[in-house]
C-alpha cells in the first residue's frame, strides 16, 4: 500500500447490541481513499453508510479493526487528539446542518476557530471571507432561524472549511434542500475538489453520487462495489 | 470572551429554561434565607433575654430546718437579721454586691377592688443594681431617697395593675392600700420576657416598696432573701458555703441540712437556658439544612435536565473540535452564572420580606413580652446559602455535561432536543 493514502481502513467492524441481539452495522475489510479524491458513499438508508462516515470522521469508534488517518492509527489517539483532528483535519457537513440556533452565521463559522484558539480578529476575517465565498456575505449576523435551508447548509459548509481541513465529510448534504440549493452546494464541492481538497459525500441519491469521481456502494454494512464514475455510467 | 458571550446568548435564547432555573434557585435561596433569618431573630432575642437577666448571682432565701440539731427543733424558721446582712456586707466588701429583701405577703386594696396575697417585695438600695426592673414610660422605679425617707410609694407589677385599675386608666400618682396604709403608685413594671429572676415569682406578678418603709410599718427587722452578685463568678460556690455556715452557726441549725435555705444559682440556671437555646438553634439548623437539601435537589434537577437537553449541542461542539475540558468549562460557567443570578434574586426577595415584616407595626402585648423578635438577615447565613446552592448548581451542571462529553460525538448528535 502506498503512503499517499489519506484514509486506510482494514477489517473495520462496528457492532451494536440491541437487548441480547448483537448487530453488525458495518463490516469493511479494506478501503482506502487518497488525498484529493472526490468520493461518494452510496447506499440506501440503514445500509451503514452513516456509521461509516461517523467512523471516518472520528465521531465514533469502530468496535474493531484498524483505521489509519494520515498514517496515524486512530484507535491509539487520546480524546484530546481526536478533538484536534475533528477541529483541524476533518470538516463536517450534516444533513440537518447542526448549527447553533442562538448564534449568528458568522459565530457558527467561527466556532471551530474558537476551539483552535485563533484570535478574534482572525476568526472574524476568516468567517467573513468564507461566508462571502458561499454567497452569504450579506447574512453574517443572521441566525439559522432567519436563513433558508440552503443558506444554513452553506453556513455549515463555511464552518466545515474554516480550519482548512484535509478532508470534508458530507452526510446527505443536499438531503434537506430543494434542487436549486442542492446544485449550489454541489458546485461548491466541485470548486474545492479542483483546489485539491478531499471530499467524501455520503448519500442515497444516485444522481448526487454520480457527480463524484468514485462511487463506493454500501449494502448491509458491506462494500458492494467500488467504481470510478465513468465505468458506473457505462453500466 | 467569546465563551462568555456565547453562554449569555445561549442562556437568553432559551428563556423558558433560564427563567425556570433561576426561579428554582431564587426560591430555594429565598425560603432558606428567610427561614434562617427567623431563626437568627429568635436566637438574638432570646439571647438578649438571657443576657438581661443579669450576670451570675446567688439567691439565698431563708426556709425551715428539717432536722433537730444541737437542741434546735426541726421546723425552726430561718430568716436573715440585720446583723447577718451587715456581716455579709463586711466580709464580702469589694468582692460582691449584696441586696437583702423581704418578701411580704399582703393584700393590696383600691376601693372595692383587691388583690390578695400579692407578693410585695420590700427592697433595699442595692436591689435595682442587681435586678433591673423596666418601668413603663411616665413612671419610675424606687430610688435611694424613697428608702431613706421611708416614703410610702409602690411600683406595681402588671398583674396587680390589671386587678386594681381599669384598662387605660393612668395609675401614676393614685393611691393603693397595703392593709390600711396608703401607698402612692410611682411606676408600673413594663412586661418583658423574663427567663430568669432573682425573686421566686416573675416580675409581672410582684410589687415593690422601699425596705425601710416596710420596716417602719411592721417593725419587722428580718429579711427573707439575700441576693449576692459577686465580681468574680468563680467566687459563687465560696460565698454559698460562707452564707450557709455563718447563718447555720448563729442559728444553731445543721449546715448540712438542705432545707434551711432555698438557693438559686443564677449562673447555673443561665447555663441550663443556654443549653436549651443551643438545642433550639440546633433544631433550626437541622431544619435549615433539610431545606437546603430540598432546594439543592430542585436546583440539581433543573440543572441536570437543562444540560441533558443540551446533549445535541455538546455533540455539535465536539464535532467541530471542542475538547472535554472546553465543554466542562462552558457548562460550569453557565451553571455558576445561573446560580449566581438566582441566588441574588432570592436574597433580595428575602431582604424584601424581612424589610416588610419589620415595617409591620405589631402592637401586641405578647410580642412585647417576648421582646418582639424580628427576622434578621445574617451575612454569614446568606454567604453560606449561596455557597452551598452555587456548589450544588455547579456540580449538578458539570456532571451531566461530563457525561454528555464522554459519549461519542456521533451519539450526542443523534440526541433529540
Amino acid at each position: 500500500m502506498s503512503n499517499d493514502n489519506l484514509i486506510e481502513l482494514k477489517n473495520i467492524r462496528k457492532k451494536y447490541t440491541l437487548g441480547k441481539v448483537e448487530l453488525t452495522a458495518l463490516s469493511i475489510d479494506e478501503l482506502s481513499i487518497k488525498k484529493g479524491e472526490y468520493v461518494a458513499i452510496l447506499g440506501p438508508s440503514g445500509s451503514g453508510k452513516s456509521t461509516l462516515m461517523n467512523i471516518l470522521g472520528c465521531l465514533s469508534n469502530p468496535t474493531s479493526g484498524s483505521y489509519l488517518l494520515n498514517d496515524q492509527e486512530v484507535a491509539e489517539l487520546s480524546k484530546n487528539e481526536l478533538a484536534t483532528i475533528r477541529n483541524q483535519t476533518i470538516g463536517f457537513i450534516f444533513q440537518s446542518f447542526n448549527l447553533l440556533e442562538y448564534a449568528s452565521a458568522a459565530e457558527n463559522v467561527m466556532l471551530p476557530l474558537v476551539y483552535r484558539g485563533t484570535s478574534h480578529s482572525v476568526r472574524k476575517a476568516k468567517a467573513e471571507n468564507l461566508l462571502n465565498r458561499v454567497g452569504l456575505g450579506d447574512r453574517l449576523n443572521h441566525k439559522p432561524s432567519e436563513l433558508s435551508g440552503g443558506q444554513c447548509q452553506r453556513v455549515a459548509i463555511a464552518r466545515a472549511l474554516v480550519n482548512d481541513p484535509g478532508v470534508v465529510l458530507a452526510d446527505e448534504p443536499t438531503g434537506n434542500l430543494d434542487s436549486k440549493s442542492g446544485e449550489q452546494i454541489i458546485h461548491l464541492f466541485e470548486e474545492w475538489v479542483s483546489e485539491g481538497k478531499t471530499i467524501i459525500i455520503v448519500t442515497h441519491d444516485l444522481n448526487l453520487a454520480k457527480r463524484a469521481k468514485r462511487i463506493i456502494r454500501i449494502l448491509d454494512g458491506k462494500i458492494e462495489s467500488d467504481t470510478a464514475v465513468e465505468s458506473c455510467q457505462e453500466a | 470572551m467569546m465563551i462568555l458571550q456565547q453562554i449569555l446568548k445561549n442562556m437568553l435564547s432559551n428563556r423558558t429554561r433560564l427563567i425556570l432555573t433561576i426561579l428554582a434557585i431564587a426560591w430555594g435561596t429565598f425560603s432558606i434565607t428567610s427561614m434562617l433569618a427567623v431563626g437568627e431573630g429568635l436566637r438574638v432575642t432570646f439571647g438578649n433575654a438571657v443576657d438581661q437577666s443579669g450576670d451570675g448571682a446567688l439567691i439565698v432565701a431563708g426556709n425551715k430546718s428539717s432536722r433537730t440539731y444541737k437542741g434546735t427543733p426541726s421546723g425552726t424558721k430561718v430568716e436573715f437579721r440585720q446583723q447577718d446582712i451587715d456581716n455579709l456586707q463586711e466580709s464580702m466588701k469589694g468582692k460582691a454586691t449584696i441586696s437583702a429583701v423581704y418578701d411580704w405577703n399582703v393584700s393590696i386594696f383600691r376601693g372595692a377592688k383587691a388583690r390578695h396575697g400579692a407578693p410585695v417585695i420590700a427592697i433595699d438600695e442595692n436591689y435595682a443594681k442587681l435586678h433591673g426592673v423596666k418601668v413603663k414610660p411616665g413612671g419610675r422605679f424606687i430610688n435611694y431617697q424613697d428608702d431613706k425617707n421611708h416614703r410610702q410609694v409602690i411600683v406595681l407589677g402588671t398583674r396587680t395593675l390589671k386587678k386594681l385599675f381599669k384598662r387605660g386608666e393612668n395609675p401614676i400618682g393614685k393611691y393603693v392600700y397595703l392593709g390600711n396604709q396608703p401607698f402612692t403608685v410611682i411606676g408600673v413594671q413594663k412586661e418583658t420576657m423574663q427567663l430568669l429572676s432573682t425573686s421566686s415569682s416573675p416580675d409581672y406578678f410582684v410589687n415593690w416598696i422601699p425596705y425601710h418603709t416596710y420596716q417602719e410599718l411592721t417593725k419587722d427587722l428580718s429579711y427573707t432573701q439575700v441576693i449576692v452578685a459577686p465580681n468574680e463568678l468563680s467566687d459563687i460556690p465560696i460565698f454559698e458555703k460562707e452564707i450557709i455556715n455563718n447563718i447555720a452557726l448563729s442559728r444553731q441549725v445543721d449546715p448540712e441540712d438542705p432545707s434551711i435555705f432555698e438557693i438559686i444559682n443564677l449562673q447555673k440556671e443561665k447555663e441550663k437556658l443556654n443549653v436549651f437555646f443551643s438545642s433550639i438553634e440546633i433544631v433550626l439548623g437541622i431544619i435549615g439544612a433539610l431545606t437546603l437539601v430540598v432546594a439543592g435537589v430542585g436546583i440539581a434537577n433543573v440543572m441536570a435536565i437543562s444540560v441533558k437537553r443540551s446533549t445535541r449541542e455538546i455533540g455539535i461542539r465536539m464535532a467541530v473540535g471542542a475538547k472535554t475540558s472546553d465543554i466542562l468549562i462552558y457548562y460550569a460557567l453557565e451553571a455558576l452564572i445561573t446560580t449566581a443570578i438566582g441566588g441574588l434574586i432570592g436574597i433580595f426577595m428575602a431582604k424584601g420580606l424581612v424589610g416588610v415584616i419589620n415595617l409591620i407595626p405589631i402592637n401586641s402585648e405578647i410580642m412585647d413580652k417576648i421582646g418582639s423578635p424580628k427576622p434578621i438577615l445574617s451575612f454569614n447565613v446568606m454567604f453560606f446559602v449561596i455557597f452551598i446552592l452555587g456548589l450544588v448548581g455547579f456540580v449538578s451542571g458539570i456532571f451531566p455535561a461530563r457525561k454528555a462529553a464522554s459519549i461519542q460525538p456521533a451519539e450526542a448528535l443523534r440526541h433529540e432536543q
